[in-house]
C-alpha cells in the first residue's frame, strides 16, 4: 500500500545536525558548505581541528579535561569532556525538533561524547537519529565502537550505521584513500539530506515531519538512502542505489517495515518514469510495510537533476540483535552478496 | 543388529532425517525430506524450533509405525555463515625417550582432546574436531598412529567453532522430539570426506555446494583437511536478481532460472514456457539471453569470491579440480562458469556406483539437492564404523529413554 500525504506548510520544524568528534565535524562542516536547510553544530575536544571547520556553531567541549588537545582516542576522556560541557550542549539543543548526531565511532570523542548527548536528548524529549560509521577492521577499535552503539541505543529512535569496512563495494580498486572516505562521507551526508529534504521541501504530494517522527518511533536501525539520475537513462541506476545500499550495517531494503519516499525534480519527470520508480522501490520491501511519498513541487528545493529519489526507512531492528554480533563477528564476509553483481560493479 | 543411528541435515530449504543402521554395511532404514520456509531455518539458523521439531516427528512418526527403535547415536548436521575454521596442535605423551610406547587409542584421544583446548571467542564453542595430521616424534604426516612407538604423539586438528546459541538451537529444537544430539557434523566437511574419491582428496579438490541461501565450499589435499567456509548466498540470490531486473516474483524468478539453466532448448519450448508462466504483456520484458547472463554473473561473482578467498589462505596452488554440488548445481552450465574462474578442470557432482546402488534401493534420487544429507549420513557412519577417534565433539551422551520421549511409552 502506497499513500499520498499533504503537509501543513505553515509549520516550521527545528532540524538540528550535530557532529560529533573528527570524523563527524568534517562532515557536519561538508553539510554546512552544502547550504542544507537546517542549523549545524559541531563538537570536538581538539580546538585546533575544530577551528578548521565551519557549521552554525562550534563547541570545544572539556576544555579542562583535555586542555583543547583532543580525547587520544580514550571515550572516557570524550565522555568526561561531554559532561564538562554538557550545559552549552544543552543551550544548543534545547528548541529541536528532531536532532541527527553524526560520528565516527572507534575514538575518543565520537565514542564518548555522542552517548552523553543522546543521553540528554532523550531527557528533552528531542525525537533523534544517530548516523555513525564504524572502524576499518585494521584500526582494531571496534570494540570502543560497539560499546557507544549497544548504550546509545537505549536513548536514539532510530540510528543508521555505516561501516567503512565494506567501503569496497563502492570504491573502485584504483580510488585514493581520499576518494574512499569521501564516498562514506557522501553516503552520511544523504542520510542527513534524505531527513531534511523529506521534512522541509513543500511538495504536490508532502511528507511532513509527524510522518517522520511515526517512523522513526519504530525505533531500531534505520535504512537511508539516495538515488540521483542526472537525466532520464539513468534512473535505473538512481532506483538501484536507493534500493540497495551496501555500506549499511545490519540492514536490507528487505528488512524495511515502514517507509517514506520522496522524489524531487527538474520538473521533467515524466509519470511513467515517477510509476517505475513507486513500482520498482515497492518491489524490494515487504508487502504489509505501508510507504508514504512525497512529490516535490516544480522550482521548490531546487534541482536540476531528472531525479532525485530519497528514502527512509524503519526496520526495527535492533541493534543489540544484529548489528553487534555481525560487526563483533570477523567472518563478516566483506562482499554485500544481498547486491546483483552487476549492480555492484555499476557503482564502482 | 548394528547400531542405530540418526542423522538430522538442517539445510536451507528443507530438514532431511535419515535413521540409518551401522553395521558391516550402511543401511538406511527410513528417511525423510520435509520442506521448510525461510521462517523456519534461515541461512542455516534456527527461527522456530516448533516447525522444525514438527517436522522431524513427521519422519519419526512414519518410521515408528512400521518399526520400534532406539538410536544410539543422534547427529546434527549443520551449514552456518559464522562458522569458523582454525587449526590447532594438541599433545600427549606416550612414553619416555628410554622406554617409547605403543601408541593407544587412549593416547590418541588425548592428543585430540587436547587440540581442543585452545582460546576461541566468548559466546562461541567448537562444534566438531577433525584429526588431519599426526606426527609421532620426528616421524610427521603419520595418517593413523594407532600401534606405533613413541615418544610424543602430536595431532593437528581442524576445528569448527560456532555461536554457542546456533548450536543449542539446533539441539534443542531436536530435544522437542525426544532426540538427544550426541554431536555435530559441518555440512561441506563431510561431502569433502564423503563425496570426493581417494584421488581427488590427494591431488586438492575444492568441493563448493551451492544451496538455497548458503554456499559452502572446502579444500582438501594431500588428504587434509584445508579450508571450510559457508557464504550468505546461494540460489535464491539468483531469484533475487531476476526479480530485481524483470520486475517478477520469487516464484517465476525460480521458474525462469530452471529454464534458463537448461543447455539447450527450443524457440517452441521458449515461447511455451514463457506464455506458461506470464500473462500477455509481460512476456516482452523477458529476454533468455538477459537470464543467463544474470545468472552467470551471480555464480560467477561468488566463485571469483571463493577464489580470492583460496589465494588469500595460500590454497589455490593445492587444488587440481572443482566440484560442484546443491541445488544450484542443476543449472546445466554452472560447470563452465567455474571453471572460467579457476581455470580448473570442473565437474558436476555425480554420485559414484556405490552410492547410486544404495540410493537406488532406497528410493532416494540422485539429486545434487541432498549432497549434505547424504554426505552427513556416510560421515556419520563412517564415524560410527571405523577405528579412528571420534571427530565430532560430544554434546550429550545419552540417548536412553528416546522411545519415552517422543512416543511417551
Amino acid at each position: 500500500m502506497i499513500t499520498a500525504y499533504k503537509r501543513n506548510d505553515s509549520i516550521n520544524f527545528k532540524i538540528k545536525v550535530m557532529g560529533i568528534g573528527g570524523a563527524g565535524g568534517n562532515i557536519v562542516h561538508k553539510i554546512f558548505l552544502n547550504g542544507l536547510k537546517c542549523e549545524t553544530i559541531i563538537l570536538n575536544t581538539d580546538s585546533q581541528a575544530i577551528s578548521k571547520q565551519r557549521a552554525s556553531h562550534l563547541i570545544t567541549i572539556g576544555k579542562s579535561t583535555t586542555k583543547g588537545g583532543g580525547a587520544g582516542a580514550d571515550p572516557d576522556l570524550g565522555k568526561k569532556a561531554a559532561e564538562e560541557s554538557i550545559h552549552e550542549i544543552l543551550l544548543r539543543i534545547q528548541d529541536t525538533d528532531l536532532l541527527i548526531l553524526v560520528a565516527g565511532l572507534g575514538n575518543g570523542t565520537g565514542s564518548g561524547a555522542s552517548p552523553v548527548v543522546a543521553k540528554y536528548a532523550k531527557e528533552k524529549n528531542i525525537l533523534t537519529v544517530g548516523v555513525f560509521t564504524l572502524p576499518f577492521e585494521a584500526e582494531g577499535r571496534k570494540d570502543i565502537a560497539l560499546r557507544a552503539i549497544n548504550e546509545m541505543e537505549k536513548y536514539l529512535n532510530t540510528m543508521v550505521i555505516i561501516d567503512n569496512n565494506m567501503i569496497s563495494e563502492l570504491a573502485s580498486l584504483d580510488s585514493s584513500v581520499g576518494e574512499a572516505f569521501a564516498i562514506v562521507d557522501n553516503v552520511v551526508k544523504n542520510c542527513v539530506e534524505s531527513i531534511i529534504n523529506i521534512v522541509q521541501e513543500t511538495s504536490y504530494v508532502n511528507l511532513d515531519f509527524n510522518d517522520l517522527k511515526v517512523l522513526i518511533s519504530r525505533g531500531g536501525l534505520g535504512y537511508f538512502a539516495k538515488g540521483v539520475a542526472e537525466k532520464p537513462e539513468d534512473l535505473d541506476k538512481a532506483i538501484e542505489s536507493v534500493v540497495f545500499n551496501p555500506l549499511l550495517t545490519g540492514v536490507t531494503i528487505n528488512d524495511v517495515k515502514g517507509a517514506l519516499l520522496y522524489i524531487k525534480s527538474n520538473g521533467k519527470l515524466k509519470m511513467a518514469h515517477f510509476d517505475q520508480i513507486l513500482d520498482r522501490i515497492r518491489d524490494h520491501i515487504p508487502k504489509n510495510a505501508p510507504i508514504k511519498y512525497g512529490l516535490q513541487k516544480e522550482g521548490d528545493g531546487k534541482t536540476g537533476s531528472y531525479a532525485e529519489i530519497y528514502l527512509i526507512g524503519a526496520t526495527g531492528k535492533k541493534t543489540s540483535e544484529n548489528v553487534l554480533d555481525k560487526i563483533a563477528n570477523k567472518r563478516l564476509n566483506s562482499r554485500n552478496f544481498e547486491i546483483p553483481p552487476g549492480v555492484r560493479k555499476n557503482k564502482k | 543388529m548394528g547400531e542405530t543411528f540418526v542423522v538430522v541435515d538442517f539445510c536451507s530449504s528443507k530438514i532431511v532425517t535419515f535413521i540409518a543402521e551401522a553395521n558391516n554395511e550402511l543401511k538406511i532404514k527410513f528417511w525423510g525430506n520435509e520442506p521448510v520456509d525461510s521462517d523456519t531455518i534461515r541461512q542455516g539458523q534456527v527461527y522456530n524450533l516448533e516447525n522444525i521439531a514438527i517436522k522431524v516427528r513427521k519422519t519419526l512418526n512414519e518410521f515408528a509405525k512400521k518399526s520400534k527403535f532406539e538410536p544410539s547415536r543422534v547427529f546434527i548436521s549443520f551449514a552456518d555463515p559464522e562458522a569458523e575454521f582454525i587449526t590447532s596442535i594438541g599433545m600427549a605423551a606416550c612414553g619416555t625417550p628410554e622406554n617409547p610406547a605403543e601408541i593407544s587409542e587412549k593416547h590418541i584421544e588425548q592428543a585430540i582432546k587436547n587440540s581442543y583446548a585452545i582460546k576461541i571467542e566468548e559466546g562461541r564453542s567448537i562444534a566438531q574436531a577433525i584429526p588431519v595430521r599426526f606426527n609421532v616424534d620426528s616421524k610427521t604426516d603419520i595418517k593413523n598412529p594407532k600401534g606405533m612407538l613413541g615418544v610424543r604423539l602430536e595431532v593437528e586438528s581442524a576445528l569448527i567453532t560456532a555461536k554457542k546459541s546456533s548450536l543449542l538451537n539446533y539441539k534443542k529444537a531436536l530435544e522437542k522430539t525426544g532426540l538427544i544430539a550426541d554431536g555435530f557434523i559441518y555440512q561441506i566437511v563431510a561431502q569433502l570426506y564423503e563425496l570426493t574419491s581417494k584421488e581427488e582428496k590427494e591431488n586438492g579438490v575444492l568441493l563448493i555446494d551451492i544451496g538455497r541461501d548458503l554456499t559452502n565450499y572446502g579444500v582438501i589435499a594431500e588428504n587434509k583437511l584445508l579450508f571450510a567456509e559457508t557464504l550468505p548466498v546461494g540460489g535464491m540470490n539468483i531469484n533475487k536478481d531476476l526479480k530485481h531486473y524483470f520486475g517478477v516474483t520469487l516464484d517465476k524468478a525460480e521458474e525462469l532460472k530452471i529454464f534458463y539453466g537448461r543447455d539447450e532448448y527450443d524457440d517452441e519450448q521458449e515461447l511455451d514456457f514463457l506464455n506458461s508462466i506470464f500473462p500477455p504483456g509481460r512476456v516482452s520484458r523477458i529476454k533468455g539471453e538477459l537470464v543467463v547472463q544474470y545468472i552467470t554473473e551471480r555464480l560467477t561473482d561468488i566463485f571469483e569470491y571463493i577464489k580470492e578467498k583460496l589465494i588469500q589462505n595460500d590454497l589455490k596452488d593445492k587444488i587440481t579440480f572443482v566440484k560442484i554440488t546443491g541445488g544450484t548445481s542443476e543449472i546445466e552450465y554452472i560447470d563452465r562458469i567455474a571453471e572460467n574462474v579457476f581455470n580448473i578442470t570442473t565437474e558436476i557432482y555425480r554420485p559414484n556406483e556405490e552410492l547410486e546402488e544404495l540410493l537406488a534401493q532406497n528410493n532416494i534420487p540422485p539429486s545434487n539437492r541432498l549432497s549434505s544429507s547424504l554426505g552427513a549420513l556416510l560421515f556419520a557412519y563412517k564415524k560410527l564404523t571405523s577405528n579412528q577417534n571420534s571427530s565430532e565433539v560430544k554434546i550429550v551422551g545419552n540417548v536412553k529413554g528416546f522411545l519415552r520421549r517422543i512416543f511417551g511409552s
